[in-house]
């Protein structure tokens, strides 16, 4: 089942592009949604928005180089 | 300043409270380092340490200036447990102020709140809590404590454009070499400076900054780290190294490891706490059990609570670029420590398999988890400051109580240096060790005692070790600290040592001439020692060593419990001397040889390998495989769906090939190695099945071919069974071999029924080349029969012979062996009890593979009763001891029980080393089980299996008891459950239980070890030479030869390494299983030396990195000066 997390990926990525998330938006998504996570104490709830802070702290750099 | 003050305050209060006990603190993998520092030092300064067998620092040099320091400190009068204390106060402080300094420079401020918040949220949080103090291992605690500080420095270098800070920063690493110089510190240390270099490169455009001081830093970090860096490199190269990581370690083992630590500690709701993921929800049997207070509701939310605060805080301050890489620092943290757990967990996995050195990693939450209070800690700050601002001092209470309360209570109370096993889990006692006098006093005499030799302690067991000191200790053994003669007092995986070390405890119990053995270790004395509980550390218990040694060997000395016998042998143990004659055995490291050899003094065992150097008086073959096997079932067909799988279609089927697809597609589901070869092995009984049904079709061609497949993919499957043994010592059995045996011992007897005598033949030699079956088929086909196949090294004459064990072969009927079958040929065994084996035969072979087999003499039945009732209103329970227990050898163990009425059979194997498990409180036995009685019939039922003996003990009871029957439980469920706790309601159910068992046997099993001995060659006795030696150091030795008449074989019984070297050969080899020995050609009066080579490789390590560091401190003091006038 782990290639889900890449079709997580690049879905995450293909919503970023198309809708122009910032970083910060991503990085939105993902903390609220280890807020759920920690609340339902669910370790794949985690999993799927760690994929957030990855692609959130990639663009967070990106942001960065392109100022 | 006030921080700095409060800092050093903190550091203060937690040292006195950590040893104002006046103990030193131990344990674990960290030993009792400040006992005595002289002898860590004399281990860690030179590149060879005479502990042991002797060993190469290697990787240890690095520890060795600091070492040297502390060493001299303590030579000063200074107590170890004060010297102790201060260091531990210095790792707090730089802890802190470490971290402190981090946050300073990477966000460019003063130092204040924010700094020392983030300090201490270094020092005190989950990470730290039990993989830095926990753990207690100090190389980690330097390391930990270090890494910031040096950070800190080169991130000041690079924005303030000041190359002094990068200088420092290496030297700084220099200086804490201690900690830097593991291979995974060095990974991530060298990994940290990298992504801090590509984020100035990329991020900040810094371009030729970014080179430049990134070349600086890693050409002074080399240079100033040239002596343990050269002498690690030297050491990777080394025998030693590749002996151990061929024959101890393999990749699958490692990877095996990699994947179980990965799917218990790399769980997310874990690491994002930075918590250790069994220890604070398992740990039990600590004192209060107190790290699952971390687990509880209330904890998580305050853990939950203030990490997703801090993450808050952090997503939204992305445009400062300090956050961002600290973020970027945390998600490669989470993500290397999670190891394989999605998601992309296979990356790292990927890497692991194909990269060497990402197996530093195996344990990936110990050692990357590192990165997390790395990155957290100044975020943790960052964050207080900035809700202080919008929240004011409530902030700071609320902080200040998750940091001095919540997390430091550990600290405060000491808790946090307890573990779950004893005597450390009493806080009273903790980590805390006192050794007693009495080791003092017996270091000073055998240091007294003239010339080189070693002592050996009893019993002698693993790495591990419970004391029973008043304050105890729980740890690796420490003879190595406490004493400076060196000895061996247990066994561990340092390469020939531990071959040797392994079986020395059973060969001084078996045989009454152990001081032959002794003698060729340069053992002269041995010590007794009974201050250990022996059950904990796994050890025999010492009362029985005690009789032996009382009725053997002279009581020389005694200090406290402790008792020193003499060996007798002071005349004959030499570390240097010359060799008499020469037998050589194919199995390294028995020291069994030397006395199933007859070897004489100062005669040597050498590697059949080696045999075409020598004049070889003699040669001793061990077995290589062994089988017991019922002839009249042989071979057996065992029919079941993981042999044989269903066939529903044949290669004539046009839709085979997609089978095959499939096929391939499910063994790729299969990632773990063991279950992949596994189903490799079933296909492989599926090709055969194909091949029967298409013989029956009478489809001649297509069914050649199949087979021909079936053997190619058989040679496959085979190597691959080879490869995945975890261990790869020649000893070690097949892979899973009982399991092989049933698969392949089926495909015999399916390939016989095809009357293919080619295949036949090639198969068969498949399969016993890799020890799974013996190749010739049984003369006679009856009863069990012992199988020994062996490797004959040269054509001639040789001796089969069993060794003997404590009861073998007294309780054999080895008069009932009148035949042995030699291959195919059946020849007259001459059964004949020596002092140290048994004689079975002499027959002649040529060289090349054989197989011995005979019938299994009959044994006796080591029970006092046979038949037995167990009623529990007569006699519920029964102790049937054993006789003659061999712990040496397997046992058949069975009997056939009748339940009358009532409840059923328990049966349990008690040995007397049998330790209490902490958590249930019992004893944990070797065999335990349950025989239920059969609900449908009421029948005699049977039941046989075979035990091996546990080696440690001394006594076996079969115990077996039974219970009433009760069905209170059956009949009260749900809210009425509670009664049956009533015991008298409980009681009321109650009936009796009777059991007839009838037929109990305990038989051992004859042993799998046999030798084949050539017979004794006729080869002159020269006369051999005069040598007299001298110890300059631990890596020189220099030597006199006298009266030379002929070349012979100089022995220096130190650990063989390739790296020693001697001036007058260079024909090196190994002899005795373990020392070193040269061919010299020379004659008559001459002198040489013998060196261990990197000893020069380190004084030029030392010198090169010397004088960089004289370099280095002349620049910083230029740089400085230049900035001030500047």
């Amino acid at each position: 089942m782990n290639f889900l997390y890449w079709f997580e990926l690049f879905i995450v990525i293909y919503i970023v592009r198309k809708y122009k998330y910032t970083a910060s938006r991503l990085l939105e998504i993902a903390w609220w949604g280890t807020v759920i996570g920690a609340i339902l104490f669910s370790e794949i709830v985690l999993r799927v928005f760690f994929v957030f802070w990855i692609t959130g702290i990639a663009m967070a750099l990106i942001e960065l180089r392109n100022e | 300043m006030r921080y700095l003050f409060l800092s050093i305050l903190a550091g203060l209060i937690l040292s006195v409270l950590w040893f104002g006990h006046g103990n030193l603190m131990g344990g674990g993998e960290a030993g009792i380092l400040f006992y005595n520092l002289a002898n860590i030092s004399d281990i860690s300064f030179p590149a060879w340490g005479n502990q042991i067998l002797g060993g190469a620092s290697g990787i240890t040099s690095s520890s060795g200036p600091l070492f040297l320091l502390l060493s001299n400190i303590q030579n000063y009068g200074i107590q170890g447990n004060v010297l102790e204390a201060f260091v531990f106060f210095m790792m707090i402080l730089i802890t802190v102020l470490g971290m402190d300094f981090f946050y300073t420079a990477l966000f460019d401020v003063k130092r204040g709140l924010n700094s020392w918040i983030s300090g201490l949220f270094y020092l005190f949080n989950l990470f730290s809590l039990m993989n830095i103090w926990n753990r207690f291992l100090p190389n980690t605690m330097v390391f930990y404590a270090v890494l910031p500080l040096v950070l800190g420095l080169y991130i000041k270098g690079v924005k303030s454009k000041r190359l002094v800070y990068i200088i420092l920063a290496s030297l700084l690493t220099a200086v804490f070499s201690y900690g830097f110089a593991a291979p995974a510190q060095t990974l991530i240390f060298l990994g940290l400076i990298t992504l801090l270099y590509l984020f100035e490169f990329f991020i900040n455009r810094n371009y030729w900054l970014s080179i430049k001081y990134y070349f600086i830093s890693l050409v002074s970090w080399g240079l100033f780290n040239f002596w343990w860096i050269f002498q690690q490199v030297s050491f990777r190269f080394s025998t030693a190294y590749t002996t151990v990581s061929d024959e101890f370690f393999s990749s699958s083992g490692n990877f095996d490891t990699f994947l179980s630590l990965s799917g218990t500690l790399g769980q997310l709701k874990n690491l994002f706490l930075l918590k250790h993921g069994t220890f604070f929800s398992q740990s039990l049997d600590m004192p209060y059990s107190w790290p699952l207070f971390y687990d509880l509701v209330p904890s998580l939310i305050i853990e939950w609570g203030i990490m997703l605060a801090v993450l808050y805080v952090a997503i939204k301050h992305l445009k400062n670029k300090s956050i961002v890489f600290l973020l970027s620092i945390f998600i490669i943290g989470m993500i290397g420590a999670k190891g394989s757990v999605p998601p992309f967990g296979e990356i790292f996995r990927f890497l692991f398999e194909k990269v060497t050195y990402i197996q530093f990693f195996r344990n990936p939450f110990e050692k990357l988890g590192l990165l997390l209070p790395l990155a957290l800690s100044p975020l943790l700050g960052f964050s207080v400051g900035n809700l202080y601002e919008k929240y004011g001092k409530k902030v700071l209470v609320i902080v200040g109580l998750y940091l001095f309360v919540f997390l430091g209570f550990p600290f405060w109370t000491k808790l946090v240096f307890t573990s779950g096993n004893p005597p450390a889990n009493d806080l009273s006692v903790g980590y805390q060790v006192k050794v007693p006098d009495y080791y003092k006093q017996a270091d000073e005499w055998f240091s007294s005692q003239k010339g080189l030799f070693r002592f050996m302690s009893l019993p002698l067991g693993g790495e591990g070790i419970f004391y029973k000191w008043p304050k105890g200790y729980v740890g690796v053994e420490q003879s190595g600290v406490l004493f400076k003669t060196p000895s061996i007092s247990y066994d561990t995986t340092i390469s020939f040592y531990h071959q040797i070390v392994t079986k020395l405890q059973q060969l001084f119990l078996i045989y009454k001439n152990f001081p032959l053995i002794a003698n060729l270790l340069n053992i002269r004395y041995t010590l007794y020692r009974p201050d250990f509980d022996f059950k904990l550390s796994g050890m025999r218990d010492p009362q029985s060593i005690l009789d032996s040694l009382n009725s053997r060997y002279p009581l020389l000395k005694e200090f406290g419990p402790l008792k020193v016998y003499d060996f007798e042998n002071s005349n004959q143990s030499e570390k240097i001397y010359p060799a008499r004659f020469v037998v050589a055995t194919n199995k390294i490291g028995d020291m069994e040889d030397v006395l199933t050899g007859d070897l004489g003094s100062k005669d040597i065992l050498i590697r059949s390998k080696d045999r075409d150097n020598f004049a070889v008086s003699k040669d001793i073959v061990h077995n290589i495989s062994f089988f017991e096997i019922d002839a009249g079932n042989y071979p057996k067909l065992v029919d079941a769906p993981d042999i044989f799988p269903y066939v529903s279609r044949l290669p004539d089927d046009k839709i085979y090939p997609l089978i095959l697809i499939k096929e391939k597609l499910m063994l790729m589901t299969k990632t773990d190695v063991q279950q992949n070869t596994r189903e490799k092995v079933t296909l492989l009984g599926k090709r055969l099945m194909e091949v029967k049904k298409l013989k029956d079709k009478g489809n001649l061609e297509l069914s050649n071919k199949y087979l021909k497949l079936y053997l190619e993919n058989l040679s496959r499957v085979l190597d691959t069974i080879d490869r995945i043994a975890e261990f790869k010592l020649p000893t070690d059995i097949v892979w899973r071999q009982d399991d092989m045996f049933n698969v392949f011992s089926s495909h015999l007897n399916v390939l016989k029924s095809f009357g293919d005598e080619e295949a036949l033949a090639i198969f068969k030699r498949m399969v016993s080349d890799h020890k799974i079956l013996p190749y010739w088929d049984f003369q006679s086909k009856s009863g069990n029969r012992v199988v020994y196949q062996f490797e004959a090294p040269v054509f001639g004459e040789y001796e089969l012979i069993i060794p003997k064990t404590l009861s073998f072969p007294q309780v054999f009927s080895v008069d009932g062996i009148k035949f042995l079958q030699l291959d195919d040929k059946l020849i007259t065994a001459i059964p004949e009890i020596m002092e140290n084996y048994l004689k079975l035969g002499r027959f002649i072979v040529a060289k090349g593979s054989h197989e011995i087999s005979f019938l299994v003499p009959t044994s006796r039945n080591l029970l006092p009763i046979t038949e037995l009732i167990m009623d529990t209103q007569i006699e519920s329970r029964r102790e049937i001891p054993i006789n003659d227990y061999d712990p040496f050898l397997r046992y058949q163990i069975g009997f056939d029980y009748l339940v009358e009425y009532g409840d059923g059979l328990n049966v349990d194997l008690v040995l007397n080393t049998d330790a209490l498990d902490h958590q249930t409180k019992k004893p944990r036995r070797s065999f335990s089980r349950k025989f239920n009685r059969d609900s449908y019939s009421s029948l005699v039922q049977s039941f046989s299996f075979v035990l091996g003996g546990s080696s440690t003990s001394d006594t076996a009871n079969l115990t077996m008891w039974v219970d009433k029957w009760n069905n209170c439980r059956d009949l009260f469920s749900g809210k009425y459950a509670k009664k049956c706790d009533d015991k008298k309601i409980y009681d009321w159910f109650n009936r009796p239980t009777r059991i007839k068992i009838s037929n109990i046997r305990v038989k051992p099993k004859f042993p799998a070890q046999a030798r084949l001995i050539s017979a004794k060659q006729n080869i002159d006795l020269v006369r051999l030479p005069e040598i007299v030696f001298e110890k300059i150091d631990s890596t020189k030795y220099t030597y006199k030869v006298r009266n030379a008449t002929s070349p012979f074989l100089l022995v220096f019984s130190e650990l063989f390494d390739a790296g020693w070297r001697i001036t007058d050969s260079s024909e090196h080899f190994l002899v005795n299983g373990y020392a070193n020995a040269w061919k010299i050609n020379k004659t008559g009066n001459f002198q040489g030396e013998i060196e261990f080579y990197p000893q020069k490789l380190l004084r030029i390590g030392y010198m090169v990195s010397g004088v960089s560091i004289a370099f280095g401190l002349i620049q910083i003091f230029y740089l400085v000066t230049r900035h001030k006038n500047t």
